[in-house]
């Protein structure tokens, strides 16, 4: 763990009650995905989940979000524990695969409205033509989205996520299926729901050029082995001012930093 | 150059075969085979396994064999009486089925690797065709012929029991019929992907249902091949005509693979991109019958305008009229939901009528476990089975369920009534009413039930086992409880308490 930064994430004044994660830990079978995953998220926080492949950022966003189960630990959403008032916590949350699925039968613009319409909302059609016209799918709003390329698909379940306002949006790989210049409008998409308040939790192994997070969670085996604004990072992992913090050198100085530390039972011995 | 030539011929046949070796390997796998370790061991094992896979093949074969027997000395001569006749009107259904698939679609299927290795390599374009038709032809023989070798014990059983020698003479004439009929569907097939300006007629496929009618006009032209086979069974087919089905054959398979040089193996790969799909799944798509039905689905929706409209209408109600919509886009799945409820009806009918064995029942009540109608819970797998999805719709997983089954279930119950209905008319008039009574009752209870087992094991990790398990156990409970106690009603409270408890399972975990 990041010894600069308290157990708990909380690293300055804002208010980090919005989302609360505790000590969670998942096992496949004897394997464990997640271990003392702790930390907490405020209103209006953009936060990267950065971690090699197999690290558990997706393992962590689906615990979150309600869709696996967390063999220790807790996560709170809004106050109230998932675990007991799962299907309260959970209208908070929306999380975005990095494929999402689709009705097969119904079109881009009916799973907008069925979306909207099952809510119990009326007057949406405006906000749902304004959200297809930014991310570019109006034209093909009679389309089947079982047609689309993998970042329609993407551009569409955002579309989807945003019309419902979750309190608390975690996106797995949301860049990765999309074209430079659709990931940018992206991040300042982003950005904007980000300035009303909107908590936003990714995984992505790259960020558009000038992308800042509020804070960066890194993931290794399971752990996280370092948190904190980018300043933060840049001083717990013996960053230069002249380095560029950039997600690679992040995830290497981490790593790095990991294995020359020692090992917990070492130390413990050597005491 | 020949229209076949045969080193071709050969190098596809050698390529066929390790692609069945191979699928081979992989379910021998399963059962603890190591490709890998070329031991002694590991051929003795192989031994082994084919062994105990040849006797459970003749256990089960000898326990369908005596159900065969059983059911057939059971059976009163008007129901024996009305099967006969409906075999020629089976048989014609399935040749125009078939005819109708070819020319729908290619019936040359490739597959991705087909697409890429043999379409663009200078193989000659009729090579293909014969291992596909042979591949396909060879299928239909092992699976009808099964089916036909116990049908034969069945039909034969009030008469005098079957020999062995009977189902295999009928096992040759479904053999020799499968070959007429697929090998014209072939040549029907291969012609339109021979002239590209018959592809552009888009009814085309439709024609072969103008056999239909003409059954009625013209049965001895067209429903001579059952007729053929029901013959067969009673060993009076004319040996004449078994002959003849074999040239003519012969000759069909012949065109077929001379026009088959001159395929357009564009169209035809072209038109395999769903079997390229489900066959890039393996054995996977076995397994997933779901799957492979959301392949097929969306093949035949892409290209097309999606029909209705979702109405501004909210909340609970927007998720009916949603799962209606859906249902009724895919007119297919609901009229499949029909004839199955209509099918296990009438087979439940003529269990309990004619008081076949028990064995039947439970045969039965394994259909409806392993291979409930696939569209009756089509929307709701995926609301549930999808938690993006399921994030989205602010309801308990009951009320999901009661929104997305209930036009799909009103099919299956509006199958399953008429076929009771239709078959309470031969029953004598003072059975008529109480049987009727009981079905109404009975029917949609029963049907929903069927529902609930089937989508309380969709929140389970291991679905078949728990569907299996809650249709036996909800079902036979019925049954039991109805033969025990010697009233429907006691069926009917043990239905309901077992939709009481499948519904709040469904509240809670899905």
């Amino acid at each position: 763990m990041n010894d600069d930064i308290p157990a708990d994430g909380n690293t300055d004044d804002a208010p980090r009650d919005l989302l609360r994660v505790q000590g969670l830990g998942y096992k496949y079978g004897s394997f464990h995905a997640l271990s003392e995953v702790s930390f907490v998220a405020g209103a209006g926080e953009l936060i990267a989940l950065v971690g090699r492949n197999g690290a558990g950022k997706s393992t962590l966003l689906r615990c979150i979000a309600g869709w696996s189960r967390a063999s220790e630990g807790e996560v709170h959403v809004m106050g109230q524990a998932l675990a007991e008032n799962e299907r309260q916590a959970r209208e908070h949350v929306v999380l975005l695969p990095d494929t999402p699925p689709f009705y097969d039968e119904l079109t881009a613009w009916e799973h907008l409205q069925f979306a909207a319409q099952s809510h119990g909302w009326r007057n949406w059609e405006d906000e749902g033509e304004d959200l297809l016209e930014r991310y570019g799918l109006f034209n093909n709003r009679d389309a089947f989205p079982f047609a689309f390329s993998r970042g329609m698909r993407y551009k569409l379940a955002m579309c989807m996520a945003l019309l419902v306002e979750p309190k608390i949006l975690l996106m797995d790989e949301p860049l990765g299926p999309l074209d430079p210049v659709s990931a940018d409008e992206l991040w300042i998409e982003l950005n904007r729901h980000r300035n009303e308040g909107m908590t936003i939790l990714l995984s992505s192994h790259q960020l558009p050029h000038e992308a800042w997070p509020d804070r960066y969670l890194i993931m290794e085996q399971g752990e996280i082995i370092g948190q904190g604004t980018p300043d933060e990072l840049r001083a717990s992992l013996g960053l230069g001012a002249d380095d560029s913090l950039t997600l690679d050198s992040m995830l290497r100085a981490a790593l790095r930093r990991r294995r020359n530390a020692p090992r917990s039972d070492d130390a413990a011995a050597a005491d | 150059m020949t229209p076949l030539p045969l080193t071709d011929l050969r190098i596809l046949f050698g390529l066929r075969w390790r692609q069945f070796r191979s699928g081979a390997v992989f379910w021998l796998r399963l059962l603890g085979y190591d490709a890998q370790a070329s031991s002694w061991m590991q051929r003795v094992y192989v031994l082994y396994l084919l062994g105990i896979g040849s006797i459970w093949f003749f256990a089960m074969w000898a326990w369908g064999h005596d159900l065969a027997l059983s059911i057939g000395q059971s059976l009163a001569p008007q129901i024996l009486a009305q099967l006969l006749e409906r075999v020629p009107q089976a048989v014609l259904l399935l040749q125009t089925w078939a005819m109708m698939a070819s020319l729908r679609s290619t019936p040359l299927k490739l597959s991705f690797p087909d697409m890429a290795w043999i379409v663009g390599s200078p193989l000659a374009r009729s090579v293909p065709v014969l291992p596909g038709f042979i591949r396909q032809v060879l299928t239909r023989c092992i699976l009808f012929g099964a089916i036909w070798a116990l049908l034969t014990v069945l039909l034969r059983a009030p008469l005098a029991p079957a020999t062995p020698l009977d189902s295999l003479r009928v096992v040759l004439v479904v053999a020799l019929l499968v070959v007429l009929t697929w090998s014209l569907a072939w040549l029907l097939g291969i012609l339109r992907l021979v002239y590209p300006q018959v592809s552009g007629w888009r009814w085309l496929w439709l024609t072969p249902l103008v056999l239909l009618p003409l059954a009625q006009l013209a049965p001895d032209q067209t429903l001579w091949p059952g007729r053929l086979l029901v013959l067969s069974v009673y060993d009076l087919a004319p040996p004449g005509a078994l002959v003849l089905i074999a040239l003519v054959a012969a000759g069909l398979v012949a065109s077929f693979v001379i026009l088959g040089a001159r395929i357009n193996m564009i169209q035809a790969a072209d038109e395999s991109a769903v079997y390229a799909r489900l066959a890039a799944l393996g054995l996977l798509a076995w397994r997933m019958p779901d799957l492979q039905l959301r392949i097929r689905l969306q093949q035949a929706r892409s290209g097309q305008k999606p029909r209705l409209r979702i109405p501004s209408v909210y909340g609970k109600r927007a998720m009916v009229v949603r799962s209606a919509i859906a249902g009724l886009r895919h007119p297919s799945l609901m009229l499949v939901n029909a004839l199955w409820g209509a099918g296990m009806t009438w087979a439940a009918g003529l269990i309990l009528v004619n008081e076949l064995p028990v064995p039947l029942w439970i045969g039965w009540l394994l259909i409806a476990g392993i291979a409930p109608p696939i569209g009756l819970l089509y929307t709701f797998r995926r609301d549930v089975q999808e938690p993006f999805l399921r994030q989205f719709l602010p309801l308990d997983g009951f009320q999901i369920f009661l929104a997305d089954v209930l036009l799909p279930l009103a099919f299956l119950l509006l199958g399953a009534l008429l076929a009771w209905f239709r078959f309470l008319q031969d029953l004598p008039p003072e059975l008529f009413f109480e049987y009727l009574i009981t079905g109404v009752m009975t029917i949609p209870l029963l049907g929903l039930l069927l529902a609930l087992c089937g989508a309380a094991a969709m929140t389970a990790t291991r679905e078949l086992q728990t569907r299996l398990l809650g249709t036996g156990a909800s079902f036979g409970l019925a049954i039991l409880a109805s033969v025990l106690l010697g009233t429907p009603l006691a069926g009917l409270v043990v239905v309901c308490i077992s939709i009481a408890l499948l519904g709040g399972v469904l509240m809670q975990h899905a």
